[in-house]
């Protein structure tokens, strides 16, 4: 064989390798299912690619997603469906359905592109990723099962409905409100999020979140009694 | 039992008191109150009904209606007009021809009062709300302008998420801007509970004292030969109901 054919072949075998993007457990707690299915309680297991993860009571799931270009960590908080409809698209871009409940997400860029390379989808609502720490929650009541809330801890987050009719930037310390997962309200500053746990580090402290979303729903500066 | 006619005695005889000169009481007080809110975007409109029965033989009825609109997230402003029965003023004082001193009747008398109010709001806690409302208004009536200072704080108890109870603690004070001889004419405490009962209503009761300082007019002076300051302290039960639509 040629040098040149060597080099070759070792370049088609890298390839893969230096592109791929891959999903692993990093850290768990409680009862967490793979596809309803697999029990996961291995740190380190792969997590494929279109794969649903779920939490169960007072559990918690840390997944990784790493590539080449970006990493991104996510903390799935108890009662929570996560799918990862594609772990890196053509652009190289990681799509994430929320289904339930609510998680964490910290996108840690590793090259200077200002490319999207993260999208999390829930209900008829995108939040594309320019930013890097965002918390997204679904309500549990049946009365607002259709609503998401979104907040933002450290830089950018765009949201926008899949139809492209409304779009609003959140900035950090902004929260913003999917009525009915279409009406898209302008972000503010909402003081419920004042105590969400956005620690990402089991070393550091405890990963759960005890703020409860139904205090989202009750503006105590905007009550008026008399 | 016995306890309770004996306060109902006191209660009488400290609401029906003879009046001399210069008025000078105390005594228990009642109100009911009901008020209807309508929330559309940032604007709260409200429709209020209340209905006082105050020391010196004072009823009071007053129709409110208004609306408050977000302006910022800390801060309300709110617009109100009042159609007023039974206010007394200082000059309602009368002595007539060959008679005592006596409020005249006012209880038929409407007046038209126009309110502007800020409320700055602060949240201390997820519990504990904290605001200052501050209420200009005219009585167009007599002309009369009043500045309102209320702060006041209330804490919420939730029970599964849910809003279950609020406690309230005001204090108010009605500052005279060109009227009466007292700056300071007239100030509330309340304390108050009012209880969740559903999303969209919400009742209690709640207890006020009341201290309002009369001074004399001039015509008061001209017949009396001297002038005068008198107060009055009430002690108020009142029951409130809120409905909110949507």
């Amino acid at each position: 064989m040629s040098k040149q054919f060597l080099i070759m072949m070792f370049c088609v075998l890298l390839i893969p390798s230096v592109f791929a993007s891959s999903a692993k457990l990093k850290y768990y707690k409680g009862e967490v299912l793979l596809n309803n299915k697999q029990i996961l309680n291995k740190v380190g297991t792969e997590i494929p690619n279109g794969s649903v993860v779920i939490t169960k009571k007072n559990s918690i799931a840390l997944i990784e997603i790493s590539s080449d270009k970006a990493t991104k960590i996510i903390k799935l908080d108890q009662l929570s469906s996560l799918k990862i409809s594609e772990l890196k698209d053509k652009e190289g871009k990681t799509t994430l359905d929320l289904n339930l409940g609510s998680a964490f997400i910290k996108y840690l860029k590793k090259s200077k592109s200002s490319t999207n390379l993260l999208e999390v989808r829930s209900r008829s609502v995108t939040m594309g990723v320019r930013g890097t720490e965002f918390f997204v929650v679904r309500p549990m009541d049946k009365k607002q099962a259709n609503d998401v809330w979104m907040c933002v801890n450290e830089g950018v987050v765009e949201v926008k409905n899949t139809d492209g009719s409304n779009k609003q930037l959140v900035k950090k310390g902004e929260g913003i409100h999917i009525k009915e997962g279409k009406k898209i309200t302008k972000p503010k500053a909402y003081p419920w999020t004042k105590n969400l746990n956005w620690n990402m580090n089991p070393k550091k402290g405890s990963l759960e979140n005890k703020v409860e979303l139904e205090s989202a729903y009750r503006d105590l500066l905007d009550y008026d009694y008399d | 039992m016995i306890k309770i006619v004996f306060f109902f005695f006191i209660f009488s005889l400290s609401a029906h008191a003879d009046h001399g000169p210069v008025h000078n009481e105390s005594g228990f007080e009642s109100e009911e109150v009901l008020r209807l809110f309508y929330t559309q975007n940032d604007f709260r409109y409200m429709l209020e009904i209340e209905n006082s029965q105050k020391l010196e033989d004072q009823d009071e009825a007053n129709f409110t209606l208004g609306f408050k609109y977000r302006l910022f997230q800390n801060l309300k402003v709110g617009l109100f007009y009042t159609k007023a029965y039974g206010q007394r003023y200082e000059e309602d004082w009368i002595k007539p021809a060959a008679a005592n001193w006596q409020w005249r009747d006012t209880e038929k008398r409407g007046e038209d009062h126009f309110t502007l109010e800020l409320s700055p709001r602060y949240q201390f806690s997820s519990k504990l709300v904290g605001e200052l409302r501050v209420s200009y208004v005219y009585n167009d009536f007599n002309s009369d302008q009043t500045l309102k200072a209320r702060p006041g704080l209330t804490y919420f108890l939730f029970n599964k998420g849910k809003p279950w109870f609020n406690f309230y603690l005001h204090h108010e004070v009605y500052q005279s801007l060109n009227f009466s001889k007292n700056d300071i004419y007239e100030s509330w405490s309340y304390l108050g509970v009012q209880y969740f009962a559903d999303e969209s209503f919400l009742l209690g009761p709640y207890i006020a004292t009341r201290k309002t300082r009369w001074a004399s007019t001039k015509t008061q002076e001209a017949i009396l030969g001297n002038s005068y300051n008198g107060e009055v302290n009430g002690f108020m039960l009142g029951f409130v109901a809120n409905f909110y639509f949507p």
